[in-house]
């Protein structure tokens, strides 16, 4: 114990430089700019947009991956551009492993599959896919893709070295859209409101009037777009255990 | 030679004096007067007017002087500022126009004298007995062109007006018309033509104002050939009596809450109005926190709009409006202005402790990051405690650290644009083996007390 006493110091100078605006995280809003999202939850305050004619949008807390009409970018948390690369107009699909990286970015118009590592985007072999509703990073070396098939939702997961599907799995009474996040647990909107399915089938209920079209992109760190596709509105869910709610966004035209 | 002067002279005026003609106008015709004029008949009490135009049809300016009439019942009702003077005519805009009233008091022929500068018109006018009409609760009889006023009326609603037709002569009269006209207007009620009036007897009826609309109403009773102005005002029923009603009826920081606007009633009418949110600060120094919002549309302003059948006034299509409450003690003011009058309520946030948020710890190589997020509504942070354990739950040494962060959040409260919210980072660097620390608690005070998160461990 006496050992301990004398390890830990404390420098209060470098300690109070470090009080910021918290940052919630950025969103994609009806306008497909992408903007910052200060405050807590609750009390959000959207920021100035920092870039404009996004197709998609989704940030991990840490940074994020943007999708123009022609280009994959990364962003850090400031919304500075990290990285580029070129890529076909049309939205794309992102996925964050639970420490943000590797990254994994899905284009539906091209089917290809990217994962972003060590600064750099690299192609991962890929069959054709149906309809593609989400992706995950679940598990390491491994891709999670929720695909919309005749019969229903399915999860198919493949390996990320050789695009080998090692698993179906057919997801019962969910319709999209439907977000995999990086724990595995499965978010989609019921009648009543929003639905987090955990890998071992329980379900957290979280009470939202969803408007009639809408669509789930990561936002933050816990946090989840709900896209309003037919207006301006736009919503948030946290997910953080034992804080799940959801929320409105403030309107983009104010 | 004199004579034959004088005689020149009074030959040279005839054409001064013929230069004037009198012509009768009916609105759209004029004819030429004779030295009689019909003024026509007219029913004691009533008035008959009749348009005159004076018109200069020699070619030198000529002045009309002169406009007088005498007889009983006859008047000059419009004349002209006198002298006028008349240019040579060339067209309406050049002649004089005056009015002739005939306002008989009882039956029987009447006759007068109109002068128009030189020239004498005999005006003639009959007068035969009618039924007088009288407005319930007077005894004067209303002239004809009389305007007989409802007054205001919601619109679906009836008032009724008595009147009465008077035969006051010795004779029998028979009204052989009786009409009401116009939209908002029925009758007559009660009565209905042909009335036959015995020599001091009376009839009573009724005209109804129904008006249909919020907007003036006009029409016409007809008694025979006089005719009486009918006047009301529809008015649009109120918007019901509306209340400014919270999801939530407690505020407190951070929170996002519902609006909306129930009316007492279906509401009979569409009305527009606004809900205007002001935030009156309860820290000193802080004038405004711009998270305080609604949460659609204008940030302080929403309209609000009722349509008939309504009990519950619309933010667009919504029945509600959700709004933060910010992160700053003080008083949210919502007031609605509708036509109706304006109402105000409002919602306190009282200061309150810090809200942590989240609190989190990283252990690095050599630091210990402790992160919380919360905030301050009070903009008062002044203290923080750390406290750290071992592995094993056992407070280190020195125990409690304390430092005093007063002026650290005054500049940044000065500086942020999120209100009271904060992001706080505490790196702690650390010789030796840091794995051994395995938790902290932190305590944040500001002026309404004493904050602790949970055990955040690394």
């Amino acid at each position: 114990m006496k050992a301990l006493l004398i390890i830990l110091s404390i420098t209060p100078i470098a300690m109070w430089a470090q009080l910021a605006a918290p940052q919630v995280g950025f969103i994609q809003d009806s306008g497909n700019t992408l903007r910052p999202v200060y405050g807590l939850a609750g009390n959000f305050i959207l920021g100035d947009p920092v870039a404009a004619n996004m197709e998609s949008a989704s940030f991990s807390g840490l940074f994020g991956i943007v999708k123009t009409t022609s280009a994959l970018v990364v962003v850090d948390r400031q919304g500075q551009v990290v990285a580029s690369q070129d890529a076909a107009a049309g939205p794309a699909l992102f996925a964050f492993s639970r420490n943000g990286a590797p990254a994994l970015a899905y284009l539906p118009n091209a089917n290809a599959l990217l994962q972003w590592s060590d600064g750099v985007f690299q192609q991962v072999p890929l069959d054709p896919q149906t309809t593609v509703v989400s992706i995950a990073a679940v598990d390491p070396g491994q891709a999670a893709f929720i695909l919309q098939r005749d019969d229903g939702l399915w999860d198919v997961r493949i390996l990320l070295s050789t695009g080998e599907v090692i698993s179906q799995t057919a997801i019962v009474g969910v319709a999209a859209p439907a977000l995999m996040l990086a724990t595995g647990e499965l978010l989609y909107g019921d009648a009543n409101g929003i639905v987090l399915r955990r890998p071992d089938g329980s379900e957290k209920h979280i009470d939202a009037q969803l408007p009639p079209t809408f669509a789930f992109q990561q936002m933050g760190d816990g946090w989840i777009q709900v896209r309003d596709l037919a207006t301006q509105q736009q919503y948030a869910v946290r997910l953080s255990e034992g804080k799940e709610q959801f929320y409105a966004l403030p309107g983009v035209d104010q | 030679m004199i004579a034959r002067i004088l005689l020149f002279l009074s030959v040279l005026s005839l054409p001064a004096l013929a230069q004037i003609q009198v012509l009768q106008f009916d609105g759209t015709t004029e004819i030429p007067v004779g030295s009689v004029v019909d003024m026509g008949s007219a029913a004691p009490g009533d008035v008959v007017e009749v348009r005159f135009r004076v018109r200069n049809i020699g070619s030198a300016m000529t002045p009309l002087q002169t406009l007088s009439i005498t007889g009983a019942g006859f008047k000059i009702s419009v004349a002209p500022s006198l002298p006028y003077t008349l240019a040579p005519y060339s067209g309406p805009a050049s002649e004089a126009e005056f009015r002739v009233a005939f306002n008989p008091t009882a039956a029987g022929a009447y006759s007068g004298f109109l002068l128009v500068n030189t020239i004498n018109i005999i005006v003639r006018g009959t007068a035969t007995a009618s039924a007088a009409l009288t407005l319930a609760g007077s005894s004067a009889p209303l002239a004809a062109g009389a305007v007989i006023d409802f007054g205001s009326l919601l619109r679906g609603g009836s008032r009724l007006q008595n009147l009465t037709l008077s035969n006051s002569s010795a004779g029998a009269i028979t009204v052989g018309a009786l009409t009401v006209s116009g939209t908002g207007f029925r009758g007559p009620i009660g009565a209905a033509a042909p009335v036959q009036l015995a020599a001091g007897q009376s009839v009573s009826f009724q005209i109804a104002f129904e008006p249909l609309t919020g907007q003036p109403a006009k029409g016409t009773l007809t008694v025979d050939k006089r005719s009486f102005s009918l006047t009301g005002q529809g008015l649009d029923p109120p918007l019901p009596t509306a209340s400014i009603v919270f999801g939530s009826p407690t505020a407190a920081s951070s929170q996002q809450n519902t609006v909306s606007i129930p009316l007492a009633s279906a509401s009979q009418v569409s009305g527009t109005g606004t809900l205007t949110l002001e935030f009156r600060s309860g820290v000193t120094g802080i004038t405004d926190d711009s998270a305080i919002q609604f949460m659609s549309g204008p940030k302080r302003a929403a309209t609000v709009t009722i349509a008939v059948g309504d009990t519950t006034a619309k933010f667009g299509t919504q029945s509600s409006i959700s709004f933060q409450t910010g992160a700053t003690a003080g008083t949210l003011v919502f007031t609605l202005t509708l036509p109706t009058g304006l109402q105000q309520t409002s919602l306190t946030v009282a200061p309150a402790s810090i809200n942590i948020d989240t609190a989190t710890g990283v252990r690095r190589v050599n630091d210990l990051d402790i992160s919380l997020t919360g905030f301050d509504n009070t903009y008062s942070a002044s203290q923080l405690a750390f406290t750290f354990f071992d592995r094993s739950g056992a407070t280190m040494q020195p125990g409690v650290i304390r430092v005093d962060v007063t002026s650290d959040f005054r500049l940044y409260f000065n500086s942020t644009k999120t209100g009271g919210a904060f992001a706080l980072l505490a790196t702690f660097p650390v010789s030796g083996d840091a794995t051994q620390v395995g938790g902290a608690d932190v305590q944040i005070t500001n002026s309404a007390g004493v904050a602790k998160t949970q055990r955040i461990n690394f």
